[in-house]
Order: structure tokens, then sequence, then C-alpha cells
């Protein structure tokens, strides 16, 4: 038995067009995601990886972006066709998304505890209540009188004095859920207030209270640092485990994916250049790009020699090279590659490769 | 004995918190970011020294204070067996000459209104180079770069990442400098790219009998590398060593911590479990005792009241934890345990 894909982006192209000229970039892409599995795509910068992100949730900035062609069906629904106020509907608790920088994804005028509020209220089905700054908007008598005894019997409020807001339950659970410590304290903060780690594990317990299907994370592990990483990613894992939630993960460090990942799908220049389950593509890579991302990686000590690295550089998506575009930086270059576009081949089951080297077709 | 070309003593760089008057008057003591704390540490000549930790460790602060382009608080900086924390002026200037720096982003350390020759050709320019030396210099050092000779009238937008931090090395090696600090010189690059400028770097190491101070946070780039590496944490060395001999047994908490949390590009060595909860203190109000004590596994009350000093715990491996004994014979996490040569991956050809 077949088992039926959540989301299937099928030949997904996306021009960036100015006046002047339009750039590709996503050329084909077809990917799919089964229920609660984690696929990565993987790429270095330009790649489009963060353009097929935005394109599955609408959120590509239009102009410049126009889809051009393609479907992405998810659980049968062509997201494409959908009107804002239909869309608007499947994101949250269909898919929704974590960024890179979360101190710029984050609203800066609302308290931490209120945003995750707002995405519970969202995802009830009650209608987010607007007011800004640190009132509650739940429950009022919930309010902590944070001010000292002198100010209050004075009457005075200093400025600095901030009505805090006693949240409960859920808003709570979902802090400590990742590993936040002192949550009653960090609900009442502004994001500005938080570390990056901090912040980021913020994002994610948003995304923990709306149970999406899909869960779309670019890069959310590149503004952190390491030992910060290694929490997140595991917490990403959690995730999948206890809401089996697919996730998207967006990320241009191979060992991250490798981490993580059940399915990884390669990137280059705008195409999928390889889709493979996590240890095929490991132990035998079928595309040169892959197998030289991998040889690139410093996995060496220094007295060990030198690494392989991959001459050249990321094209220029204004100009792609003609035939295969990775062929100006292939070492195994053959006549054929540098007239020629590769279409992605299904050599056995269950993988894809755009390579004429071994899958001419 | 190998020749010391640096060497750092007891260094300390506070930056104080600015404040309104009045918090300053109330406050006997202002506060400080302790950025760098007490750090001491030598680099033999021609050797690259790994300085690892993760941000806000003083990593940077410590590479910029070292090359005197930040008024260090106490400590004495001697490079070739001159106190230069002590010069002044022209003095000093002299010795910029031997000394450089290559910058993190490429994208914000070149000047987007100057031309990439004359990026290159300026630090001969302020050291009064003749003209016509200076061209051929650029033209020989863009060539040793691998930049493209033509391209040199244009301007640094016009230049990938890549090949802008080219730019970026180029200008620091146009003087002949001995000693180069390198800032994170790969971060903002792309995993293809970084590898060519790995390379390059080590190639003009062997060429021009360089010495670098190698500032990062990732620790695949120090293994490539450095010949021996130290591990910065909340403005401290807390330890020193080869290369190998911290990667494969680290001798403080934190070390195998950082070294279990970093992930492999191998689906089978998956990190399980969280290496180490919680996150960087602040450096403004370091916590008491040893620094890690608040996140580590294995803390005890003495750690909560002594500061560990740094220790030769094996011959040439230093560490900074009361209990550094105890690791030596303990059993590592899989992750840090690494094939010396793991296989390198090539496509079989077809037929």
């Amino acid at each position: 038995m077949q088992t039926v894909n959540l989301l299937e982006v099928k030949d997904l192209t996306v021009t960036y067009r100015s006046a002047v000229r339009g750039i590709t970039a996503l050329n084909n892409v077809s990917l799919t995601i089964e229920p609660s599995q984690i696929v990565a795509v993987v790429g270095e910068s330009g790649c489009g990886k963060s353009t097929l992100g935005l394109g599955i949730i609408r959120l590509l900035q239009k102009p410049p972006a126009e889809v051009d062609s393609g479907k992405i069906l998810f659980k049968g629904n062509d997201l494409l066709k959908l009107s804002e106020r239909e869309m608007a509907g499947f994101r949250g608790t269909g898919i929704s998304m974590i960024f890179q920088e979360p101190m710029s994804s984050m609203d800066p005028v609302y308290t931490v505890g209120n945003q995750i509020n707002e995405a519970i209220e969202i995802r009830d089905g009650r209608k987010a209540s607007k007011s800004y700054g640190p009132f509650p908007r739940t429950n009022p008598e919930l309010r902590k009188n944070t001010q000292g005894g002198i100010t209050r019997l004075l009457g005075v409020h200093l400025p600095s004095s901030r009505k805090e807001f006693a949240w409960t339950g859920e808003v709570v659970d979902v802090l400590k859920r990742v590993q936040i410590a002192d949550p009653e304290q960090v609900l009442n903060k502004y994001p500005h207030e938080l570390s990056g780690g901090m912040l980021q594990r913020v994002m994610i317990a948003q995304a923990l209270v709306e149970k999406p299907s899909l869960l779309i994370a670019d890069e959310p592990t590149s503004a952190v640092d390491v030992t910060t990483q290694a929490q997140v990613l595991q917490l990403i894992q959690e995730l999948r485990n206890e809401i089996n939630s697919s996730i998207l993960l967006i990320t241009h460090d191979l060992a991250v994916a490798a981490q993580v990942a059940d399915r990884i799908a390669v990137m280059y220049a705008g195409e999928l250049v390889e889709l493979s389950d996590v240890r095929e593509l490991f132990d035998e890579p079928l595309h040169p790009y892959t197998e030289g991302l991998l040889n690139s990686q410093p996995h060496k000590y220094r007295e060990e020699g030198w690494l392989d690295a991959v001459p050249g550089d990321v094209p220029d998506l204004k100009s792609p090279p003609p035939g295969c575009r990775f062929h100006p930086r292939c070492k195994y270059v053959l006549d054929r590659c540098r007239a020629e576009h590769p279409e992605l081949v299904e050599p056995k089951p269950k993988r894809g490769v755009a390579c004429f080297l071994r899958y001419p077709r | 004995m190998t020749e010391n070309i640096l060497q750092v003593k007891n260094l300390v760089k506070y930056f104080p918190v600015s404040h309104s008057i009045l918090a300053r008057v109330m406050r006997r003591t202002a506060l400080q970011v302790h950025a760098v704390d007490d750090v001491s540490l030598t680099i033999a000549k021609n050797e690259t020294l790994g300085l690892v930790g993760e941000s806000g460790s003083g990593k940077t602060t410590f590479g910029r204070t070292v090359l005197m382009l930040e008024r260090r608080t106490s400590g004495t900086i001697t490079f070739q067996d001159q106190t230069i924390s002590e010069m002044k002026g022209d003095e000093l200037r002299a010795f910029r000459k031997k000394m450089q720096i290559v910058f993190q982003d490429p994208y914000s350390s070149l000047d987007p209104r100057t031309r990439v020759n004359d990026i290159i050709a300026e630090p001969l320019r302020a050291f009064g180079t003749r003209k016509d030396a200076e061209k051929e210099t650029v033209k020989r050092v863009a060539t040793a770069v691998n930049l493209p000779i033509d391209g040199l009238s244009r301007f640094p937008h016009e230049f990938s990442g890549g090949q802008r931090q080219r730019i970026a090395i180029a200008r620091a090696m146009v003087l002949e400098p001995q000693f180069i600090v390198l800032d994170e010189p790969t971060s903002a690059l792309d995993s293809s790219v970084q590898a060519q400028i790995l390379n390059l770097l080590r190639k003009m190491q062997e060429q021009l009998g360089l010495t670098y101070l190698l500032i990062t946070h990732n620790v695949g780039v120090v293994r490539y590398m450095a010949n021996r590496m130290t591990v910065m944490y909340c403005g401290k060395l807390v330890e020193m060593g080869s290369t190998r001999e911290v990667l494969e047994q680290p001798l403080h908490p934190y070390t195998v911590a950082l070294i279990s949390s970093i992930p492999q590009p191998d689906p089978t060595k998956r990190v399980k479990t969280m290496p180490v909860t919680g996150e960087v203190p602040s450096a403004v109000n370091p916590p008491r005792g040893c620094r890690f004590n608040p996140r580590c596994r294995h803390v005890q009350d003495k750690c909560r009241v002594i500061e560990p000093a740094l220790r030769e715990i094996l011959p040439g491996h230093w560490a900074a934890c009361h209990f550094a004994e105890e690791f030596i014979s303990m059993d590592l996490p899989p992750q840090s345990q690494k094939s010396s040569s793991p296989p390198s991956k090539t496509l079989p050809r077809a037929g």
C-alpha cells in the first residue's frame, strides 16, 4: 500500500521578475512529503531552498515573485488555487513556519506570552484580540501587581514598574516543554529581552501549540550557537514524535540534515539535483555536486592532507550556465552536460538524480 | 624548543556598561562586561592556534586586543620578544606591519566605493611604498590568492562572497606580515567555497611561513587548520592542547559538551541526548567559582566557590577544571570518537 502523501509539490517554477529580466529561482521542482516524515532541503545560498519553503506556505512577496507553473497539493487541496482567505485557514494548524532570524520574525511590541497566546487563540478558532503592550488578552484578573510596597502606598506609578500577567496552563506548559527555565518570568518579556536561542525555542513553542500537520523550518539553527543548535534539533525531532508533524527542514548544512532528516533533497541553482533517503545519500551520493559537498566538509585533521574543494562559485541565476547548471564546476563533466539539461530520473526506487554521468537518458 | 612569536600574559579586557549618571553615582563599581578575563597563551612560529568558543565567549575581543586594536585593561602582549602592549605611536606602527587581520564578513569589511586594486594597495600606501613597486606587489598577491587579474579595477559588489574573502586575504598578505588573526574567515561563506578558502590559507602559510590565530566557532574548521587549539568560555580559557588531543580526549566538561553538540555529516551518528542545557551566562555578571558550573553535569560544591586555574593535566594539554584528571579515563560520547580518516566518497564512473 502506498502511503498517502501529505504534501506534493509538482513541477513548481517560481520567477522573480523585474522590469529588465526574470530570475528563475525554482525550476520544475517536485517533492513529496509523507505524514510524520522529516525532509531536509539542502543547498547553498541562492539555490532556491527558501523560495521553496515560502512558496509552499504562499508567503512569497508578489511582485517580484511569480509562480509560473506547478501545483502544490496539501492533503489533496491545490494551495495555489485557493483564495487568500482560504489559504489563511491552512496556515497555523495546517502549515506552520519557523524562520531563521527569531529576532526579526517576532513582533517586538508584544510580550512572548501574548504571541504564544495568539497562536492558541487562532488554533481554537477564536478571534485573536488586538491589544498592544504587556496587557492580558484573555483574563485581566490574572494581572499581577508587581509594584513594590512603598510605591503602592504612595500611589505612584513609576515608569519602570511593569504590569505583569500571570499566564496559566497551556502557555506555561509549552514553554516548560521547550526547556525554558523560569517560564513565568519569560512570558512577560519582550523579544528583545531574550537571547537568540531562547527566542528560537519560543518560536518552536508557538509551532507546538498550533500542532501543524506540516512545519516548515527555514534554517532554524543557523543564527544560534552549536550547543543551542543541538537543543533545537532535538526539539524538532520531538515535535515530530509527539504530534506527528511532517517537517520540511531547510538548511545549508549537510551535517544538520544528517542529524534529523529521513529524506534529503539536494538543490543547486534553483533545481533539485538529488533526492534520497538519508542513509543512502551519505553512503553513496549519486550527483557530483552532492559528492563535492560531502567531501568539502572539513572532516580531516590538519596532518591528514588537503580537502577536496569544489572549484568555482555558486552560479549567478541572472545568467545560469547552459546545459547542466553544475557543469562548470563538475570534475566529471561530459560534452553532453554542456549542451543538454539533465532531468531528474529515478534510477532506483525512492531515489532521484539529475545527472548524465551515471544515468544518461 | 620552538620559537614563540607571540606571548600573551594575563590579558584582561573589560568593557564598561554605560549607564545614566545617576546609576554611576549610586553604584560604587561600574558594571563591566568581562570580555577577556586573565588569558595567557603563547603561539609558536609557523603554527596555527585555533581559538574556539560560542558567541559572546570573548574570542573576537581577544583577537582584536592582541593586535592592539582594542586598548587592553591589563596584561602584557609580547610579539617577537618586544612588549608591544607598552608601545605607542610610531614604535607600535612599525609592528602593525607584521600583524594583520582577516575579518569575518567580506560583505562589510571591504569599502564598497573603493576599487579592488586600491583596497589591496591601501596598506602599502600607508607604509609608503613606491608607486611602481606597488602595482607589481598588488598583482603578485592577487595572483597568489587566485583573483582574476583583469578584474582588479572593479568594485567589491561585483565579486562573490568567496572572491571577496580572497580580496580581504590579499589585503592582509600584501605587507608580508608574520602573524595573521583570522576572525571567522569562512563563516559567511557557502560550504563548497569554504573548503577553497581554507586550502588557500593553508597554502599561503606553507609558502610564506606565516603564523595564524584562527578564531572560529566551527570545530571542523579548527580540526582541519590548527596544530593546537584552545577553548574559550565566558572570557576564560578552559582547555588548551594539540588539536587531536583536545578533540579526542577533552578534559573539560564544556569541551565535552561542545564536541558532542557538533552534528556529524553522518546519519548513523546522531546526537541522541541533549549534550548540555541552558545558555552561555552573562559576561557582565559571570557565575562565581567555575564559570561553567551552572550548566555542568559533574558540578560539585567546590566548583561553585573556587575558580579553577588552567593546569597542565597531561604533557602539553591544559584544562581549567578541578576534576580534570577524572576525565582522562572516562568514556567519551560517541560523536567525538572520529575515525582518523573517513573514507572519501567518490563516484564510480559509469560504463
